[in-house]
């Protein structure tokens, strides 16, 4: 009864006259460097694409899995700046991993100087596309007064700019002609690797807007252990560099991608491990 | 054995004889002598301690919620601030307890005793084998016999175990309609079985069978004063103030306690069962000693009258002057110059007056139609005193309180609080008050009026005309209402209109009133964007007027976890160990001199520490009580005391509330299933929102009884002694 009258009187007396804490960050420690694992569930981008399967090594053949979870990791520094405003930046790499075409089409030239060319679909195993992204993202982290900077709660806002490239590896092995069944043979195979992955050209470059929601739990004097949620908005993907008549992996293989990057980031969680000095 | 206890008994009493206090400068009740380990044990440490020794005659899920729910709430009210050990009166009660358990050596290790510093007529035994006794019985209670009979009593609960028989009856019994009556009925059939089998002890004991039931009598009418006497209608009268009759009841107040009382919904029996049941057993009994004290007549009146005069504080730690005042009333009957009861009645008119001023008095005094007996004329007149009147009448009793104890600072401080109180009633203006006595203006009324009637008279039968003779009753009866004595009040400050004294305290604060209206004035008259501006400079100063705090008295911080059942008492208590050992580290690292009184270090700090932790606990207490108003400290002394032992007078007083709860929806969890997307909105969604804290802080000057900070953060984030060190850290960081 009497706890509770206490408790009471300490609402009442402190509700009147409240005030947050000024800009004093964790026992007084101002800048924040963390180290997170993004891990997601390409569910949505799965759904808009049927579920395709992705081909995966095994022994000297593929074999086709479903998309379940992909990773990155990302470096970040934060510098309290007032009591509700950080400023940082921060340095991720992803692997963008997507399935490829189960079939392409070949065209020969009958001729040199003139149009006429044989077209012919290739069928074999086509290992997963591995794109290996790089991103970079100034940033702002707001927080509520009444909060300690680095513990807790923090929503962070920031415009990224990423660039992926494909990673040079051939991917078809098996290759066969779809109407004979007559196998290719390794020169050609080798040429229609080179040709249908144009590693020169194939780049993906976008600038996107990123919210992460941030908690960070303190396990020590300067160490935390940080989770949350990210999400991200594409804002413009460079589609351009795939119109080539040459190669497959054109519009609508980086849009693929493009839609995969952004499905992926609604749905990704972030786990890792803060340092605080 | 028989003999070392009788010895050991007797040092005890001579102990306390020789300590006795002398009630003319009564001092409070506070603990004394070694600290028991009651108050020093770590409460999930001794359930853990009963739960491994299987303590407890219940099953293994029942019991951990018994022992929790017992432990927890009797060591809470040991840390409340109102429980004392080792005092005159708790030796006192264990002397009279170990007369009855003279045969039972193992129940009397078993057991201990302390006081509650209570008003409450009561006395109740724990699980754990304590028995508490509060002052409010022993103030009620007749004789020692008296007070043996209770204890038995108390003792009989003990050894039936009737507290764990009540818990098991409760868990084990039906939800039904009747279950209330079911409960009562069981709760009842414990007190008939402690009345009968307290017999016994008491009889052994040697005590008068006489004596046993008039402690009956007490309980029925405990909830009157402790003393009956007639309250004069001229009692505050005096050579400068006469409150006129009309102010006080022209009947009696009956007093309607009766024994058979509907006790259906109650836990007790009605005193006329327990009577009939208690007579009935008594022919069992046939050796009946002849002792109405053992101890002596003296010994006991003597701590009767402690209790008494702690029953004073209490009233008024608890706002309630009426009764503060009535007991002073009969107390100084026979301590007239006690300076204790002459400082009490100074803070009871002055919170009655502050109350008064604030129109908040009348919810503090019974309704006439609930007033009884003789302490009713008292009430009956402080609710007839309009603010004015209370003011004023409070204000000439200060001030004759003062006069008679020029010297005293406590009483001066009353007085200056009781000025700036008058000063800040808007409706009081010194300039209508007479320079005269009441008495005073009323003969010279009368002598004017009647050389007027008699020159008037002499002319008027002569020629006055018809309307100049209504005229002429018309101007007398204006001259009676001069004289009327409701307007007694405006003569009870004659001398004080002419001290110099009075006058320049008066006025001086009247100026610092004058200079915050003017403030209020020219904030209103400021457009919207410069208010925001002044606003924001007075943040900044209000934050600026709480630094440069380096040693402070840092009472244990309450902390209260959450989960959805209520209150997680284990992970409290040890959040409170980390909170108290942050605010220690936290302090070294910054060089402050923070005093921590808790529980944490009781062990080794002791009694002195324990006693400061009371005064502070009752300080805020009484803050608390009386929010409404500025409270002038009842323990002044005590705390400036604490304040030259501790070299500061800044109290901070914390408490963290933590809630931990995971809101999850049925429907939204199998939407998340189903559509397992939705999870990863709706998972950081029960995250985020699962862990409330809140962390309050009040830092109070206790010299000045003024708030000098106060903060309250609410966060929503998980709690360990991580985050509350950072808090702490900020808290000391910011007042330093």
């Amino acid at each position: 009864m009497r706890k509770n009258k206490l408790i009471l009187a300490l609402c009442i007396l402190s509700f009147t006259s409240s005030y947050g804490q000024k800009n004093n960050g964790y026992l007084g420690k101002k800048t924040i460097f963390d180290f997170n694992f993004g891990i997601y569930n390409p569910f949505l981008f799965n759904l808009q694409n049927d579920f395709r399967k992705m081909g995966v090594a095994k022994g000297s053949g593929v074999e086709y899995k479903s998309d379940k979870i992909d990773l990155n990791y990302n470096f970040s520094l934060t510098r309290s700046l007032s009591s509700k405003v950080s400023i940082g930046f921060e340095f991720g790499i992803q692997k963008l991993d997507f399935a490829n075409q189960g079939a392409y089409e070949q065209y020969v030239l009958l001729d040199s100087g003139s149009f006429n060319y044989d077209q012919y679909t290739i069928v074999g195993d086509f290992e997963k596309l591995e794109m290996q992204y790089h991103y970079f993202i100034p940033k702002f982290e707001f927080k509520s007064r009444s909060r300690i900077f680095g513990v807790g709660l923090s929503h962070q806002l920031g415009m990224g700019f990423g660039r992926g490239k494909l990673k040079e590896k051939n991917y078809g092995s098996n290759l066969r002609n779809a109407d004979t069944g007559e196998m290719l043979t390794q020169a050609e195979a080798d040429q229609f690797n080179a040709r249908y992955y144009d590693y020169s050209r194939n780049e993906y470059k976008n600038m996107f807007l990123m919210y992460t929601l941030t908690i960070r739990n303190p396990i020590s004097k300067s160490i935390f252990f940080n989770y949350g949620f990210r999400y991200k908005l594409n804002l413009f993907g460079g589609a351009t560099d795939y119109q080539s008549f040459e190669t497959q992996l054109e519009t609508d293989d980086v849009g693929y991608i493009f839609r995969k990057d952004r499905a992926n980031s609604f749905l990704q969680l972030n786990l890792g491990l803060s340092f605080i000095f | 054995m028989k003999i070392t206890r009788s010895l050991f008994g007797v040092l005890l009493l001579t102990s306390a004889l020789y300590g006795q206090q002398d009630f003319n400068s009564f001092k409070n009740l506070r603990a004394s002598g070694d600290i028991p380990s009651d108050f020093t044990a770590r409460t999930f440490r001794q359930i853990d301690a009963d739960m491994q020794n299987n303590e407890v005659d219940l099953k293994a899920s029942k019991e951990k919620i018994f022992l929790e729910g017992v432990h927890y709430a009797i060591n809470d009210l040991l840390h409340s601030g109102v429980v004392i050990y080792g005092d005159e009166v708790t030796m006192y009660v264990t002397s009279v307890a170990e007369k009855l358990l003279a045969k039972e050596e193992v129940l009397q290790k078993k057991l201990r005793f302390y006081t509650i510093k209570s008003n409450e007529t009561n006395a109740f035994s724990t699980y754990q084998g304590i028995i508490f006794v509060t002052t409010g019985l022993i103030s009620q209670l007749s004789n020692e016999a008296e007070l043996a009979y209770v204890l038995s009593h108390e003792i009989a609960h003990y050894t039936e175990e009737h507290v764990v028989e009540t818990f098991d009856y409760k868990v084990n019994s039906k939800r039904s309609k009747d279950q209330i009556q079911a409960l009562s009925k069981f709760s009842k059939e414990n007190e008939f079985e402690a009345d009968k089998l307290g017999i016994r002890l008491y009889n052994q004991a040697g005590y008068s069978k006489d004596q046993l039931m008039s402690t009956f009598d007490v309980l029925l009418y405990s909830y009157l004063p402790f003393e009956e006497l007639e309250y004069p209608k001229n009692h505050l009268n005096n050579s400068l103030i006469t409150i006129p009759e009309g102010f006080y009841p022209n009947r009696k107040f009956e007093i309607t306690a009766t024994e058979d009382a509907d006790d259906s919904k109650s836990s007790h029996p009605n005193i006329k069962k327990r009577k009939e049941a208690v007579e009935k057993e008594l022919e069992n009994y046939k050796d009946w000693g002849n002792h109405v004290y053992i101890f002596g007549k003296d010994k006991f009146e003597y701590i009767r009258n402690l209790c008494r005069f702690e029953s004073i504080r209490t009233d008024i730690v608890d706002a309630e002057f009426d009764d503060a005042l009535y007991s002073i009333f009969v107390l100084e009957k026979q301590f007239p110059k006690s300076i204790y009861l002459q400082r009490m009645k100074a803070k009871a008119w002055l919170g009655y007056a502050q109350y008064a001023a604030k129109g908040n008095i009348k919810k503090k005094l019974p309704a006439v139609k609930e007033m009884e007996g003789e302490i009713a004329s008292l009430q009956y007149l402080l609710r007839e005193l309009n603010k004015n009147q209370a003011l004023v009448v409070s204000m000439r009793m200060i001030e004759d309180i003062k006069k008679q104890n020029p010297d005293d600072k406590v009483i001066q401080g009353i007085w200056e609080r009781m000025v700036k109180t008058l000063a800040a009633f808007e409706k009081f203006d010194l300039e209508k008050y007479s320079g005269k006595t009441y008495e005073v203006a009323y003969q010279e009324i009368m002598s004017v009026r009647k050389d007027t009637v008699q020159t008037k008279a002499d002319t008027s039968t002569v020629n006055l005309s018809k309307y100049d003779k209504i005229k002429k009753q018309n101007s007398t009866s204006s001259e009676t209402v001069i004289i009327d004595s409701s307007q007694f009040y405006l003569y009870a400050l004659s001398d004080l209109k002419s001290q110099k004294n009075f006058l320049d305290q008066y006025g001086k604060y009247k100026e610092e009133i004058a200079q915050k209206e003017k403030e209020r004035e020219e904030y209103q008259k400021l457009s919207p964007k410069q208010r925001k501006k002044f606003d924001k400079r007075k943040e900044k100063e209000r934050e600026q007027e709480g630094q440069g705090i380096n040693s402070m008295v840092y009472l244990e911080p309450l902390v209260f976890s959450f989960t959805k059942k209520g209150v997680d008492r284990v992970k409290s208590e040890k959040l409170q160990i980390d909170y108290t050992n942050s605010i220690l580290n936290i302090a070294a690292d910054f060089n402050m001199n923070v005093s921590v009184l808790g529980r944490s270090n009781l062990d080794t700090k002791g009694t002195e520490a324990f006693n400061q932790r009371s005064v502070l606990m009752s300080y805020f207490s009484e803050l608390v009580e009386n929010e409404d108003i500025e409270v002038f400290p009842t323990d002044y002394d005590e705390l400036l005391e604490i304040k030259s032992i501790y070299n500061t007078d800044k109290l901070v007083l914390s408490v963290l509330n933590h809630e931990r709860n995971y809101d999850v929806r049925p429907g939204l969890l199998i939407v998340s299933i189903i559509f397992y997307p939705v999870s990863f909105a709706y998972v950081p969604a029960i995250l985020v929102n699962a862990n409330k804290v809140e962390f309050s802080y009040l830092v109070i000057d206790i010299s000045k009884g003024e708030l000098v900070k106060s903060e309250n953060i609410t966060s929503k984030e998980s709690i360990n002694k991580h985050t509350i060190n950072a808090r702490v850290y900020n808290f000391l960081k910011q007042i330093k």
